[in-house]
This record gives C-alpha cells, structure tokens and sequence, in this order.
C-alpha cells in the first residue's frame, strides 16, 4: 500500500483519536437483516457499529479509531441476532474515510455454494475472526 | 458563498483564461468577486494587470506576512478583486511542508475576507503539491476546463483520483461542478472525446463549449475579459452563457 505524504493531516498524529466515516457498496439486504461495520483496533479491542443505508446497496456507519493505525475490517449481516453472512475480513488503514467493496468470506461462500449442512458449531467455527489468515499488522506506513 | 477552484493537472487547458473569464462575466452579472492567483506562473495576474509587480502577494498571505485583505487589488477593467500571484510562490511547498496544518492555510486566511464575496475563484497551478491540496481543502467545489483531445480522459482520472485521496486522507469533500470544454473545434476527434467523457465519468460537462477564438489571446493581451474587449465574439457569448450555468448549477445545490 502506497501512501501519499499531501494526503496526511499534519494536525492529527498517528494514533489520535478521529472519527472516520465507512463506506460499504455493494451489500444488498433483506428484510429484517442489519448491517454491522465489526472493527478490531490496533491494540487487540474491537466493536461493531451498525451501518445505515446510504443509497442504492451503499452503507454508512462512523466509528472513532486511531489515525493512520492499520484496523481490521469486517461487515456482518445480522437477522435478530443471528449472523446471515460475513465479508471477508480486511486490514485497512484508518484514514477520515474507509471505502469498501462488499465481498463475501471466501469460506462461507465456498461452504454456501456447495450447500453444505454445517451445524452450529461448525458455522462458529466458520466465523470466529481466528480462522482467518490476515496479513501481519504492524505499524509501518 | 462560493469557493471554486479551477484546477486541471495538465497545463495548457485553459485554466487561467476560464478563471479571469468567468470572474468577469460573474461580475457583470452583478456579483461581488475575488480572483485568487495560485500559480506562480502568475499568469491571471499577467492577464488581468500586464507587467505590473505586486509587493504583497498570495505568497506574503500563505507565509503569514500579511493579510489577505492588505493583498487585494481592484480591477476595473474586469470588475472583479484579485489577489495576484508571483514567482516566490514556487518555492511556498517547501517553506510551508512542516508547518502544522500545512494542507489548510489558504482556508484559515481566507475565514474573514470570504464573507465580503459572492464568489472567490481560484486558479490554480498545473501541478499537484501542497498548493493545490490548499486550494482544494479551501474550496467546495472544483471546475475542471479540458481540451478534447486525447489525453483530456486520463486527466480527469487524475483529478477525480486526487478529490478521493482528499476525502480519504483529510476527510474534505469537494463537488465537481462540472467540466469546461475549452478551445473547442467542431471536429471529430472533439466530438468522440466529448462522447467518451460523458459516457465514462458521471461529471456534468457543461453545455457551452468554449470556442476556439482569437479573440480570447486578443483579449489577453489587451488586458480585458473577452466580453469587454469583444463583445459580440462567440467567445464571449460562450463565456457569459457558461458563467450563467455555472453560477445556477451553484444555486441549485
């Protein structure tokens, strides 16, 4: 990832606390499911944000996080409390405004395509962030 | 209140002579207008005032020498105020790169003087660095005049790549209000680039396309906006038509 110097605000040092804008496009819902933006900070806590619709399947939520500290990602589907789907889950640099395109979790959808009958404890041991390989977080830009 | 820039990357596109033109025509409109220089080049100055040199400059009010107010100079032959611009300012990236703040000093000096205007337009350099990025971060909108003609496309990209950086990096938003067609001849090659503009990008181009007209280098040289120095020209009426949608797609937001 290339990061342009002019493209810094020099009034915020790394790790300030911001509040940055997320941007989903592409999830399309059904009725009754919510989005949620699940965010894992750079010290290990995490939280999850509810994202309003903006537009024709685009999503708005804001969070406050660490300027330019790299955060994971993950959008999560709900229906009442249940997780109906997952994107994958991405490393990103937390900047004012994170721009995402709607992916599913590679292994749910594998899982979904071929119509697999997982039970309960296989599907959490689907979505816990654990299981997925992400690349190694450090704090160099 | 507006703030619109006028920025294209490449040179060449008619940025300076669309910012003093509409300046002019917005100020025969009746509107009260500030025209700020950002190019070293200093060419709206040029245009505007001839060889005439400037003790206080856009580059004294970026430096905090002085205020922006003490930097303004009347034009009467265009109607509008001008904040002119000087060859020092090529080196302001630099003196400016540490500063705290750096991306928003053209704003915070313009905070005050902004309420005595209708509009303040500013031509920008042909480059992207901080002084662009400060006219940006000042501005709510851009203006983009291009050329049809082949690389006219991946200049829009450019911009349009740099307004997301913007939005990503500093969390300012700015509109495009539209794209100017600028030096235009009724050809085909014209033609298909507009086409493809329109076509790939969701940018409104305007509907009055600046003819080219010798009469817009003519008027340059005599130091007058194309509406005054020829009136009947279609330049001019292109001009005047062009700074009236301009001005309404600024009213209809």
């Amino acid at each position: 990832m290339k990061n342009n110097p002019l493209f810094f605000d020099s009034t915020k040092f790394r790790g300030d606390n911001v509040i940055v804008e997320i941007e989903l496009s592409g999830a399309e819902l059904s009725l009754g499911e919510s989005l949620y933006a699940h965010l894992v900070l750079s010290d290990g806590s995490d939280m999850s944000v509810m994202m309003s619709a903006h537009g024709l399947r685009k999503w708005k939520c804001e969070a406050r996080v660490e300027y330019q500290q790299r955060i994971k990602i993950q959008f999560i589907v709900k229906k009442a409390e249940d997780v109906v789907e997952k994107s994958d889950l991405r490393v990103v640099l937390a900047t004012y405004s994170i721009q995402q395109k709607w992916q599913r979790s590679p292994v749910l959808a594998a899982l979904k395509d071929l119509s697999a009958d997982f039970d309960e404890t296989s599907e959490k041991a689907v979505f816990t962030n654990e299981n997925f390989v992400t690349p190694k977080i450090t704090n160099d830009l | 209140m507006a703030i619109i820039s006028v920025i294209n990357q490449k040179g060449g596109v008619a940025k300076t002579t669309t910012s003093v033109n509409v300046a002019a025509s917005w100020a025969k409109m009746g509107k009260n207008v500030l025209l700020i220089d950002l190019d070293p080049q200093a060419s709206a100055t040029r245009a505007i005032f001839g060889d005439q040199d400037f003790d206080k400059t856009i580059y004294d009010v970026i430096i905090n020498r002085v205020t922006p107010e003490e930097t303004v100079v009347h034009s009467e032959s265009f109607g509008i105020d001008v904040i002119p611009s000087e060859i020092m300012l090529s080196g302001v990236d630099i003196q400016i790169a540490a500063h705290f703040g750096r991306e928003r000093v053209l704003k915070k000096k313009l905070e005050t003087i902004k309420k005595k205007y209708d509009a303040i337009l500013i031509d920008c350099p042909p480059s992207l660095g901080l002084l662009t990025i400060n006219a940006l971060m000042a501005s709510r909108d851009i203006v983009i005049p291009i050329c049809p003609e082949y690389f006219s496309a991946k200049g829009i990209d450019l911009i349009l790549e740099t307004l997301k950086n913007l939005q990503v990096g500093l969390g300012h938003r700015v509109g495009v209000r539209g794209i100017v067609i600028t030096r235009y001849k009724d050809r085909k090659i014209a033609r298909e680039v507009i086409e493809k503009i329109k076509a790939e990008y969701g940018v409104r181009i305007f509907d009055e396309y600046i003819p080219d007209n010798i009469a817009v280098e003519e008027a340059h040289h005599h130091h007058m906006p194309v509406l005054a120095y020829s009136p009947e020209s279609r330049a001019s009426h292109a001009y005047m038509n062009l700074s009236t949608e301009l001005w309404n797609g600024e009213t209809q937001r």
